[in-house]
């Protein structure tokens, strides 16, 4: 085929053989071996073939893996610190639910009160309630026509006691115990037992006290054995007692309106009358009941809890351990540091799943986007080693 | 019945593929890059030197320089052509690189002198045809630059005109149109040339 090409030429295998001779490199070098091997000077030059034939923990690491493991590091990182915040936000979501729902199914379970009669142009003057209730005064009944009154800044409290007591009479502190309370005031004995006899003698007692006299009652208390276990409580209810009252006060509203209506139409029809009649009976019942269960905690918090505990002071002494030996000891530290061993493993264990399903959304979006990166970084890399074909 | 004893035919050495070769060195192994130097690195010496006006140091440093792009993208070799096409683009690109940056190439090529040691050739035949190779030589340097580059990997012995087609990324019948076209070209450098070395002759005598 050459050969055919330079058939127009003078000379043709002359100019052949010069055109060939231009690009050999034998003939037209001094020295054509001493050109050899700069395959192998590039190759010193550089030297990635030695690294990776190396072992792992010999090769130089790669910006790939460097990103990779940045991203690992990044994911983990976001895990870790998001799922205690997800966690807040879960359990505080699950609280007010659950208090919704409480709120919400009170009205339906407690009866409706007596106290206040809506209906009949009477109602509660919740402020007096709520002064009263906690002073354990008989509440103090309004006109319905009156204002609500301002609520008060106090805060409503449910306050729970526990004593645990020992006696040689457990009858008789079982009796002064009952004689704490004062019924002049409201409290009273909600539950009371006494069993067995002698050393066996057990009694318990739980009395409803004014909750400002529950600190003189607890000190009373105190002075009718020996105390080995004393525990309070409070329970902050002022949100719930807020709450209630403005729904209280906008039922009321809606009920003044009604009447208004009736009163400014006397003409009506029957029908509406009637229809009105009927909007009043519903709002009247939910007027009664949110006012019950505002009443159910106007009375636990005026009336502290107190739960009593009396055992006999000659009863079953403990079990005093015995100085143990070396070999119990050896042994006793064995079985904590394996308990200890496998606490440490199930908190890892739930580490790691927290980690690993907690943070699945980043897991998966971090995958994607190493991917991502990659395939671009390949591609770049295979552009760039891909050579254009000459031009010129 | 006497066994036939049939001899199996005696093995050829199979030479790994070019691609073969270079996923091996990819992988790491250094021997597989030596094999494919030593089927190319000759040859690409030749054409760089060609390329470069026969500047032997600088067809070196083009050769040296392609070794180290291929070392480096091996990995990312992907196979969209031949390693001699990747190969012979890298190194007809590092000596356009080159001739562009080196101003040594402003000035006259090193020509080998001839040598009469070797062959069975005659010293006046080895004369005359070191003589019309360097009329060649001249009328080639003088030809346009992409004029050049398809005479010189046409009638370069590494290639055959398929695989200079491949590597000019041309098909192939508009690589012999264009070497028709180039080889007139160089038939009217080659005639200027030999009239004014025939001139410089007379002058002489």
């Amino acid at each position: 085929m050459k050969s055919d090409n330079m058939n127009t030429i003078d000379n043709a295998a002359d100019v052949e053989r010069g055109l060939a001779a231009i690009t050999d490199w034998n003939k037209s070098s001094n020295s054509p071996q001493a050109a050899a091997g700069l395959w192998r000077m590039a190759l010193e030059q550089v030297a990635p073939a030695t690294a990776n034939s190396a072992p792992f923990w010999q090769r130089r690491v790669g910006p790939s893996w460097v990103f990779v493991a940045a991203s690992l590091f990044i994911v983990m990182l976001i895990t870790v610190a998001l799922l205690p915040a997800m966690g807040k936000a879960r359990a505080s979501s699950r609280s007010s639910v659950a208090r919704g729902v409480a709120e919400s199914a009170a009205p339906a379970a407690l009866a409706p009160s007596d106290v206040w009669r809506g209906a009949e142009g009477r109602s509660l003057n919740r402020q007096g309630t709520a002064a009263g209730l906690l002073a354990g005064l008989p509440e103090n009944k309004g006109d319905a026509t009156a204002p609500p009154a301002a609520i008060s800044p106090d805060r409503f409290v449910i306050r729970k006691a526990t004593l645990d007591l020992t006696s040689g009479q457990v009858r008789s502190t079982f009796s002064k115990a009952g004689m704490a309370i004062n019924e002049a005031l409201g409290e009273y004995i909600e539950t009371s037992s006494l069993t067995g006899e002698g050393s066996t003698a057990a009694a318990t007692i739980t009395l409803r006290v004014t909750s400002s006299r529950l600190s003189e009652v607890l000190n009373q208390l105190r002075l009718l054995g020996t105390v080995t276990a004393e525990a309070a409580s409070g329970q902050d209810v002022t949100d719930a007692v807020v709450d209630l009252e403005a729904r209280i006060r906008n039922e009321q509203r809606i009920e003044r309106e009604l009447l208004a209506l009736v009163d400014k139409r006397p003409d009506a029809p029957l029908k509406d009358l009637m229809e009105i009649r009927a909007q009043l009976a519903a709002v009247r019942g939910l007027i009664e009941s949110l006012s019950g269960q505002r009443e159910r905690i106007g009375r636990l918090v005026s009336l502290a809890t107190v739960l009593v505990t009396i055992r006999a002071a000659d009863g079953p002494k403990p079990v005093v351990e015995k100085a143990e030996g070396i070999s119990e000891y050896f042994l006793t530290s064995i079985e904590s540091a394996w308990s200890s061993a496998l606490h440490a493993l199930a908190d890892t264990t739930a580490f790691l799943i927290r980690v690993v399903v907690g943070g699945i959304v980043w897991w998966i979006l971090a995958i994607l986007g190493t991917a991502m990166v990659w395939k671009l970084y390949r591609r770049a890399m295979s552009t760039l080693a891909a050579e254009p074909a000459p031009v010129g | 019945m006497p066994e036939t004893a049939s001899q199996p035919p005696p093995r050829t050495p199979v030479l790994a593929a070019d691609e073969q070769l270079i996923a091996r060195f990819a992988r790491g192994d250094t021997a597989a890059l030596g094999e494919l130097a030593e089927r190319y690195e000759l040859n690409l010496l030749g054409l760089a030197a060609g390329l470069l006006s026969g500047h032997h140091q600088l067809a070196q440093d083009a050769v040296q320089e392609s070794w180290l792009r291929v070392i480096k993208h091996a990995g990312a070799f992907a196979g969209r052509s031949s390693f001699r096409t990747w190969m012979y683009r890298i190194v007809i690109n590092r000596c356009r690189d080159l001739r562009d940056a080196s101003p040594e190439l402003k000035w006259p090529p090193v020509v080998a002198p001839v040598s009469t040691a070797a062959g069975s050739e005659s010293p006046l035949r080895l004369v005359t045809s070191a003589d019309n190779d360097d009329d060649v030589r001249t009328a080639v340097q003088a030809l346009a630059p992409h004029t050049r580059l398809l005479l010189l990997l046409c009638y370069h012995r590494g290639l055959t005109h398929l695989q200079a087609a491949d590597v000019m990324g041309i098909p192939v019948g508009t690589l012999k149109s264009r070497l028709a076209a180039a080889l007139a070209e160089l038939r009217t450098a080659l005639q200027s040339t030999q009239a004014i070395n025939a001139g410089r002759k007379v002058g002489t005598v």
